[in-house]
């Protein structure tokens, strides 16, 4: 799948150890996922490691929800501003090292033609920095418990069962950055266990916080990496 | 390179037919092959990822993730009269150019395998097909002596203008351009899907696709297994059918109905 690259990965600093464990995440339903991870990432003080650009990150898309990019919705590109300064759309890769090693990735969707390739892109980095275990966050909208689960092996649906009382809930597709990177990182042999936070829709705005949702995500995967939230 | 072929296992084919049934209006194309994948039990030569399939994992029922995917499998045919190569997947690449290059990628890895003749299994959409009805199944051929023959010998009908959309299609234009024998059949199907827009399974096209693709191979396989969803297919086809006809009674009504005021501008 290597086409002509439109990636550029950005080294800023390096971790002094392997980093065994990655969570992962990216705006998504109602940002359960995107604010438990943003919760974690404040919590433990990372460190940037790196950046990765993309010449297909848009500021803006077409479609709605704007992880479900398609090929005639390119959305629209330039620059995110915040408090008047600027910046290029990024996927942003944290590293800290107390209390434990670990990756923090926070995912950006890159339109129809870059979605494979950024996050392959990212799965490359995760393999430099040593991620063996990778967490990814999300939402999803069915009845079922607050957090269920899917991974990548039976061994890691067994372990997520009985260590951590997961299970499967979400049957379907899982969209966007944080679905591929769960799929590419499980093909090169990377345990992927996926961590789905249920919300309600809310077709109006998509991106919504559901900031209770979001509260168990975080809870959840604190009790998993043994952080006190 | 748009496509990744990883291999999975080796094999020597002789006089192959290729076979692709990938996702297609009713599903009619990639059950049919899925079915024969799962009756002739073939070996899995590679699986295919692209980076123009639709960007997203699949998490199933058991709570397993998995990238999508086309896989290749390869059958000897122990009666000696060709071996098959059968195409199938869970997608398909979403745009032009990955369509192509998925078409002729996939050519050249079943030329190495010693392809003669490629055959590519399809949906045909139609409005409106009676229950009680046997699909239709059209052919497009790579030659008019293909074509005669697949009309007379195994009574197809010939579809005489269009398109075919997706790598179905393709790959039987790039069979022609290389010179190989190929047709695509496609079988009659009103391509119901659901509310949230998943496609419905037509079991009853992949029945018709299978009892003439079988013939044309002089393969034998039992369909039997096949009848179970044909039955679902039916009951739910005479549903939406009965739903049709309650529609449509009802906007007649409404129709006949007299205005409530007189028009006062006459």
């Amino acid at each position: 799948m290597s086409e002509p690259s439109h990636c550029r990965v950005k080294l800023l600093a390096k971790p002094e150890a392997s980093l065994s464990q990655a969570v992962a995440s990216s705006p998504g339903l109602r940002s359960v996922g995107w604010q438990a991870l943003t919760s974690l990432t404040s919590k433990l003080n990372p460190t940037l490691t790196a950046e990765i650009f993309s010449s297909d990150f848009p500021t803006r898309y077409d479609t709605v929800p704007s992880y479900f990019a398609k090929p005639r919705a390119y959305g629209i590109g330039g620059v995110i501003v915040e408090s008047g300064g600027v910046s290029l759309p990024k996927v942003k890769v944290y590293h800290a090292l107390q209390p434990l090693h670990l990756c923090l990735i926070h995912g950006y969707h890159a339109n129809f033609y870059g979605q494979y390739e950024v996050a392959e892109a990212t799965v490359e980095l995760m393999g430099k920095l040593g991620v063996k275990r990778l967490y990814i966050l999300a939402g999803y909208a069915l009845e079922g418990e607050p957090v269920c689960c899917a991974a990548s092996t039976r061994k890691l649906l067994e372990e997520a069962e009985k260590v951590y009382g997961l299970k499967p809930g979400y049957v379907g597709p899982f969209l966007g950055f944080s679905g591929l990177l769960a799929g590419l990182a499980a093909n090169r042999g990377v345990e992927v266990l996926c961590l789905f936070g249920k919300t309600k829709p809310n077709p109006e705005n998509p991106e919504s916080p559901d900031l209770e949702a979001s509260e168990k995500l975080y809870r959840k995967i604190c009790e998993i990496l043994k952080v006190a939230p | 390179m748009k496509v990744r072929w990883r291999q999975a296992s080796r094999g020597s084919f002789e006089n192959s037919r290729l076979i692709v049934g990938m996702p297609d209006v009713g599903l009619a194309g990639k059950q049919a092959v899925d079915y024969l994948v799962q009756e002739l039990k073939p070996a899995l030569l590679f699986e295919a990822y692209s980076a123009h399939f639709p960007a997203q994992v699949i998490v199933t029922k058991e709570g397993l993730i998995e990238l999508l995917k086309c896989e290749l499998y390869g059958w000897k045919n122990p009666e000696g009269g060709g071996d098959l190569l059968l195409l199938t997947g869970n997608a398909q690449p979403l745009s032009p150019e990955g369509q192509h290059a998925f078409a002729r990628e996939l050519l050249e890895k079943a030329e190495e395998l010693n392809v003669k003749e490629v055959y590519s299994l399809s949906g045909y959409l139609v409005e409106f097909r009676a229950p009680e009805k046997e699909p239709s199944v059209y052919a497009v051929a790579t030659s008019q002596e293909l074509l005669m023959e697949l009309k007379s010998r195994f009574g197809l009908s010939q579809l005489e203008r269009g398109s075919i959309e997706g790598v179905q299609g393709l790959i039987v234009g790039e069979a022609k351009v290389k010179g190989l024998k190929g047709a695509c059949l496609l079988a009659e199907t009103p391509g119901y899907s659901t509310p949230s827009g998943r496609p419905i399974v037509d079991a009853k096209a992949s029945k018709a696709l299978l009892k003439v693709l079988t013939r044309i191979l002089k393969v034998e396989v039992d369909l039997s297994g096949l009848e179970r969803q044909v039955a679902l297919t039916e009951e739910f086809m005479e549903r939406v059918s009965q739903l049709e006809q309650q529609v449509l009674e009802r906007v007649l009504k409404v129709g006949r109905q007299p205005p409530k005021e007189k028009p006062y501008y006459v």
